[in-house]
């Protein structure tokens, strides 16, 4: 991690990684079960044909339909894992907020099904935003606030996000069905963007200075 | 033998439900804990593969209510990744297999046609 800069990494870095890649991989592996399902009953209807059988085409087409489609999805799950592979190589500089917080909801989704719980992005955002951490360290913080919300929120239910630019200040607020104010994230890591979060009944409201005070550092 | 399949994923769980009635066996499916348990207390199965990580209900909580209501029901439990925690796991919960995804359908067939009537109370 960070090898260009810097080979050291935290434990609650190579949790939060480890973490990440392994509901990722989990993703991918269910992917190739589904594919691997599909290509088989293919190969049985075409060892049924070979040895004289009716098959139906459009059952076959259908089914060579899905695995196609399924393919692109295991191929959108390896993108995200590779782009959040390598953000962990950037050093503490202007990262694009918008953009990374798109790819933790996204990665994050697999966590929220299997609470039945549904993540919605408000698209009315900024386009972009630069903001002055390292991706990992601002990853991090994304996803411990989706976690806590998420612990907080009824199975069934949708946590709607919703980012803005107030001047010099970043906010994503967390909303939804909560059975009680979510836990805030442990505040050594808030204190790497200099970031602070209000918890409350039903949202967790994140505020994250672009361009956080010195004492924010790296690694604190 | 009757077949009952437990996995919130859809394509994968009626994929293979298809290749199962290709090789002549009687199967239903269902895409979660909470309707497969709807079958189990209105059919009877000697087999019924659970899926580990499902939504809601999951593997092992589900292993548990299908011991209570069918205890003579062979289980695989089906993961998506192995790991000596889940298997134990997964047996003390009353599973009596454990496979890992990608199943090979040989291998779950094989499973199915073991004895496990001896061992059965």
């Amino acid at each position: 991690m960070n090898l260009g800069r810097d080979c050291s990494a935290t434990g609650r870095e190579l949790d939060f990684v480890g973490r990440v890649t392994a509901s990722a991989t989990h993703e991918i592996k269910n992917e190739l079960a589904v594919i691997n399902e599909q290509s088989r009953l293919v190969l049985e209807f075409l060892e049924m044909a070979a040895s004289g059988k009716e098959i139906s085409l459009e059952r076959l087409h259908g089914l060579i339909s899905r695995v196609v489609a399924r393919v692109g999805q295991a191929d959108a799950v390896v993108k995200r894992l590779n782009v959040f592979a390598h953000s962990t190589e950037l050093e503490r500089t202007a990262c694009e907020a918008v953009s990374l917080l798109e790819l933790m909801v996204q990665m994050f989704g697999r966590m929220a099904g299997l609470k039945r719980v549904s993540l919605e992005l408000s698209q009315e955002h900024p386009a972009a935003v630069e903001l002055t951490a390292t991706p990992l360290q601002y990853e991090q913080v994304l996803w411990s606030c989706m976690s806590a919300a998420l612990a907080a929120a009824q199975p069934s239910s949708i946590l709607r996000l919703h980012l803005e630019r107030d001047d010099e200040i970043l906010r994503l607020s967390l909303k939804g069905e909560m059975t009680g104010p979510p836990q805030a994230p442990p505040a050594e890591l808030l204190d790497l963007l200099g970031a602070s979060v209000l918890a409350g009944p039903g949202s967790l409201n994140l505020e994250i200075p672009l361009n956080p005070p010195p004492e924010a550092k790296e690694g604190a | 033998m009757r077949v009952l399949l437990i996995d919130d994923e859809k394509e994968l769980v009626s994929t293979l439900s298809e290749r199962l009635d290709l090789r002549g066996i009687d199967n239903d499916w269902a895409t979660s804990g909470e309707a497969g348990l709807e079958l189990i207390k209105r059919e009877t199965y000697d087999w019924v593969v659970v899926d580990l990580k499902m939504p809601g209900l999951g593997g092992f909580e589900t292993i548990r209510a299908i011991k209570r209501e069918q205890p003579r029901a062979n289980i695989i439990l089906l993961t998506g990744h192995s790991g000596p925690d889940n298997l134990e796991q997964a047996l003390d919960m009353g599973a009596d297999q454990y496979l890992v995804k990608p199943v090979e359908i040989e291998t779950l067939l094989s499973l199915m046609q073991q004895d496990t009537t001896e061992v059965k109370p």
